[in-house]
């Protein structure tokens, strides 16, 4: 497989706020899901891999190319970007039409292949209307349109499910398992797991500008099943269940509120407490109207990365 | 490489232009185009067709300036606003993307000052018609308005491109400082100004502008222009200037790392 994307000791600095710090990453032809919260490097990472950056320190070649002095390599990537687009009198068609124009084909050429890519992700029947009488989730697929109309190698999305209502986000997820089976490689960056988790990929997970880990999907969930939780369990039965907890190994703690008929339950095995629950409600017909977990997983799978990291686990 | 970057420029070109039409900037372009008609009736009016300087001078002063507040309306403000803007990444992510949506953005704002401009001088010979005849000088103008265009078209891009949201000031700055102060400094200095170039070509295309009434005409002349140039230097000047502006300010935005404002 040829090497799609190098990064060696690369660090990114905005006067002295570290952007990314002292990543090194080799990728070659796949699928990639960019994981981090909100600041943490991937929108930076995704300007380096397009040129529009230069490392501050280190070197960065993609597909073979110093983006810094070669842009050819830009015509086999399709980037579909987080920003928004809003061009209120402009239609649909007729921006996608002129993107890719840009690199050097022809108007007419360009149209046909505009349309087919609105087709693609079904804006083909509101294309010729208005840019301002769209909603955010068709301004999105427009984006997407644009990115993939010229057929690239290599489609990078910062936040593709952004706006994306329901039914938008399956389509997105269909079309992006379509683009996947077709053999071109992918790079998503989301700070949303499940939205990555839709389409097989291996991850890639970013905080504070670090590269903390990489792996496949079942590495990642290893790692989510060991991360401390506090799941809220609803129950009219609040006070049978709280003593069936009472003392079970994975039950660090345990807190009663009546108000809400609710158990606050912290826990380092979540995998475990789940199958207990489940048994208490199959064998003791204890009625359990919501479990959920309190933590936001990904950044718990953050902070224990940074803890290892550390050292400190 | 060279037909890429032509057929990328003309693309974004067009796309600016239809981009541009809104009702608040025809609004504007109509009223620009009418303050020159407008003085000139007020002058006509007011002292009749014995007017001491040249009609044509009085004219081509106002289109001048027309002209000038037409591109520093359109081209600063349209080129910063897209440098950190939504849709620059887009622009970065194809091979001549920077050059083209700059270029793009040249063209579309020349269109839209000749235009004005035309409409203006049509205007005004329309308004002057029962005074003066301007008919003759109409070829001279256009001419002289296109080189204008192009040359202070590159200086303003250059602006934008370096200060960015702070460009429409420093183009204002620009005009004061050095085309109306420097270029009426009877030195050297002089013949690095844009105005100075356009009077000669002025004088050449369009007529004396009436300066022979004005008296001492070695004096006026001088002041006017210093140690004029052959009519080839100053083509050579207008050129070349916006070739070497432009081509800098293509190396600039290709070089800068832009952050659009939605980046954090």
């Amino acid at each position: 497989m040829s090497m799609l994307i190098d990064l060696e000791h690369v660090t990114k600095l905005y006067g002295n706020v570290i952007g990314l710090n002292d990543v090194s990453l080799q990728l070659s032809s796949g699928v990639y899901g960019l994981l981090g919260p909100i600041g943490s490097g991937k929108t930076t990472l995704i300007n380096l891999i397009m040129g529009q950056l230069r490392p501050s320190i280190g070197q960065v070649r993609i597909m073979g190319s110093n983006p810094s002095w070669s842009g050819a390599y830009l015509r086999r990537i399709g980037l579909c970007p987080a920003t928004d687009v809003y061009l209120p009198n402009i239609s649909g068609l007729d921006w996608v039409t002129n993107q890719i124009c840009l690199y050097g084909i022809h108007r007419r050429e360009a149209q046909r292949l505009a349309e087919q890519a609105l087709a693609l992700v079904k804006m083909e029947t509101a294309c010729r209307n208005p840019m301002g009488t769209y909603s955010l989730g068709m301004r999105q697929r427009c984006k997407l349109a644009q990115a993939i109309a010229h057929e690239p190698d290599l489609l990078i999305l910062d936040e593709p499910f952004n706006g994306l209502d329901p039914v938008g986000r399956i389509e997105m997820t269909q079309f992006l398992r379509g683009w996947v089976k077709q053999g071109r490689s992918l790079i998503m960056a989301s700070h949303i797991l499940h939205e990555i988790e839709a389409v097989e990929c291996s991850f890639l997970l970013l905080t504070g500008g670090r590269l903390l880990a990489s792996g496949t999907l079942s590495e990642v969930r290893s790692l989510l099943r060991e991360i401390p939780n506090q799941v809220r369990i609803r129950s009219p039965q609040y006070r049978l269940l709280a003593s069936r907890l009472m003392g079970l190994d994975e039950v660090a703690d345990l807190r009663v509120e009546r108000e809400l008929q609710q158990l606050l339950v912290s826990t380092d095995s979540p995998a475990q407490l789940a199958r207990t629950v489940a048994k208490c409600v199959a064998e003791e017909n204890i009625q359990v109207t919501e479990m959920r977990s309190e933590d936001d997983t990904l950044q718990s799978l953050f902070s224990l990365l940074m803890q290892l990291h550390r050292g400190e686990r | 490489m060279l037909g890429v970057v032509l057929q990328a420029t003309i693309a974004t070109t067009l796309f600016e232009l239809r981009r541009s039409v809104s009702g608040q900037k025809i609004a504007i372009a109509l009223v620009l185009a009418c303050f020159p008609p407008f003085i000139m009736y007020m002058v006509f009016r007011t002292v009749g067709s014995d007017i001491e300087v040249g009609a044509e001078l009085v004219m081509a002063v106002l289109i001048w300036m027309v002209g000038l507040l037409s591109l520093i309306l359109w081209l600063p403000p349209g080129i910063y606003s897209e440098l950190e803007g939504q849709t620059w990444i887009l622009s970065t992510s194809r091979p001549y993307g920077r050059v083209s949506l700059i270029l793009g953005k040249y063209f579309s704002a020349m269109v839209w000052t000749l235009l004005v401009l035309s409409l203006s001088y049509a205007l005004t010979m329309a308004v002057c018609l029962p005074f003066f005849s301007l008919g003759e000088f109409a070829l001279g103008f256009m001419l002289v308005s296109a080189f204008a265009c192009l040359a202070y078209g590159a200086v303003f891009s250059l602006l934008a491109v370096l200060a960015l949201k702070r460009a429409m000031g420093f183009a204002v700055g620009y005009v004061l400082v050095s085309e109306i102060l420097l270029a009426s400094v009877p030195a050297l200095v002089q013949k690095f100004t844009v105005r100075y170039h356009l009077q000669s070509l002025g004088l050449e295309h369009i007529s004396d502008f009436g300066l022979d009434r004005l008296g001492d005409q070695g004096f006026v002349r001088n002041l006017v222009l210093h140690e004029p140039l052959p009519l080839w230097g100053n083509y050579l000047c207008l050129i070349g200037g916006t070739l070497l502006i432009l081509s800098v300010c293509l190396a600039i935005v290709n070089w800068r790392q832009l952050i659009t404002v939605h980046e954090t």
